[in-house]
């Protein structure tokens, strides 16, 4: 009984929509919805089909296969330059130049060099203060490639913080449970320098690269 | 099955994209002493190129959310989350773009100390009695690379059902991003930094950064493709 009134609401239900349908195709302002043409539906497919497979499918390995010749020559090359530097690091032999100090006179706008280390030592904080502020400052290592031995640098902007356009003092301080006798030496010639040199650092701004 | 033309280079831009970090850090290693090319130095062909990748990565996450949302009003389905996740990814990705092109890490100890001197400079001084000796940027980062895993393992495990294939990206990405702050600390302790093999260091840390962000620049990039793949597919 109950299913008889259901298929029963159900054709009337039908009947009523077809004949609203059918009124709605009559009607001339009605746009039909957009269909896209069968190239498109075609296309569509694909991508879906295609997208699912992607990464299983033979084309894609073709694909891939045309790219490890690069990868394996650059690959390579990044091995043999870390190995051959290796070696070359271990003949390297550390400076027999004593600590020295030169300001940015014969690299202006450029690092200001504190001198040589040897690697066995570790390496000093150095406390620069101004008159605005006291900012700490960790020399940089970097091969210097005019002597190819490592030396520490501190850069100009390091060394002149940025916002301080005059300054009156700089005082090296460094911490002291690093000190050793040998970067006793080098801190008491990097003092002497900075004292000796004053004069010449410039009190308007520095400008130089930026250098973390 | 035939591989549609748009289809086929799915991968392209990470091919691409590892073949320059490659190549960048192979610059590195043999002309380590010019500032234009030095994985260490800001400002130059490494920087630009770090920031540019990662502002691509955002704009692409934006995409997706744009694309997925515009989805949910076709198809009535939960797109909601996705989208934040997505969002999300695309925010962070934003703000490392920054950081990067802006330099804001190297230089967030003397933004802060300007503000807080007397704090910072104490705080500077205990950690270094404490025997802290690495760069002082990665003591303000720590809780931001914990939200990241944090958020990394949370997008895994709720975008893994929908991108199932390409959740890898994700996964590695993060996990490549979580060993930076890690070779940070080492590389730029003092014993490390003085040694001449300084420069391999940043070679491995800058490397591992830039092949993580190629995989989530990657991720957002497949995820763009997808969803716009479902949304003509309607």
């Amino acid at each position: 009984m109950t299913e008889q009134y259901t298929n029963t609401l159900l054709k009337s239900e039908l009947r009523k929509h077809a004949h609203s349908f059918t009124k709605l195709l009559e009607d001339p302002l009605f746009v039909p919805p957009h269909q896209p043409s069968v190239a498109q539906q075609e296309r569509q497919r694909k991508r879906r089909r295609s997208l699912d497979t992607f990464l299983a499918s033979p084309e894609e390995a073709n694909y891939i296969r045309d790219f490890p010749v690069v990868f394996s020559v650059i690959i390579y090359s990044i091995i043999a330059t870390i190995l051959s530097k290796g070696a070359e690091s271990n003949n390297l032999s550390v400076s027999p130049t004593p600590p020295q100090i030169r300001f940015g006179s014969n690299r202006p706008k450029s690092d200001i060099v504190i001198g040589y280390f040897d690697k066995n030592v570790f390496q000093p904080v150095l406390f620069v203060k101004t008159d605005l502020t006291t900012h700490a400052v960790t020399p940089r290592p970097v091969l210097d490639p005019r002597y190819n031995v490592p030396c520490i640098t501190i850069t100009a902007k390091q060394l002149f913080f940025p916002k301080t356009d005059f300054f009156t003092e700089i005082t090296v301080t460094m911490n002291s449970r690093l000190l050793d006798d040998r970067w006793r030496n080098m801190f008491d010639t990097v003092q002497r320098s900075l004292d000796e040199g004053f004069g010449s650092i410039p009190t308007s701004r520095h400008t130089t690269r930026n250098q973390r | 099955m035939k591989i549609t033309r748009s289809n086929q280079h799915l991968f392209l831009p990470l091919l691409l994209l590892l073949l320059v970090d490659l190549i960048l850090i192979l610059v590195h290693l043999n002309y380590y002493q010019y500032s234009l090319f030095n994985l260490d130095i800001e400002a130059n062909i490494p920087t630009i190129y770090q920031g540019a990748k990662i502002f691509a990565g955002a704009f692409l996450a934006f995409l997706a959310v744009y694309i997925i949302g515009h989805q949910k009003k076709q198809k009535s389905q939960r797109t909601l989350l996705p989208r934040r996740i997505i969002g999300l990814l695309g925010a962070g990705l934003f703000f490392l773009g920054l950081d990067e092109v802006g330099t804001i890490h190297e230089n967030i100890f003397t933004y802060l100390a300007e503000l807080f001197p007397e704090q910072l400079y104490g705080l500077q001084d205990s950690l270094l009695e404490a025997g802290y000796l690495s760069t002082n940027w990665l003591l303000f980062y720590i809780p931001l690379f914990l939200a990241a895993g944090v958020f990394g393992i949370y997008a895994a495990i709720k975008l893994v059902k929908t991108y199932p294939r390409y959740i890898w990206l994700l996964i590695i990405g993060f996990l490549l991003i979580f060993c930076i702050p890690v070779i940070e600390y080492l590389n730029t302790a003092p014993d490390v930094r003085s040694s001449e093999l300084y420069y391999l260091w940043t070679a491995l840390e800058e490397g591992i950064e830039m092949i993580a962000l190629s995989l989530l620049v990657q991720f957002c990039y497949v995820v763009v493709v997808l969803e716009e793949g479902k949304l003509t597919s309607v």
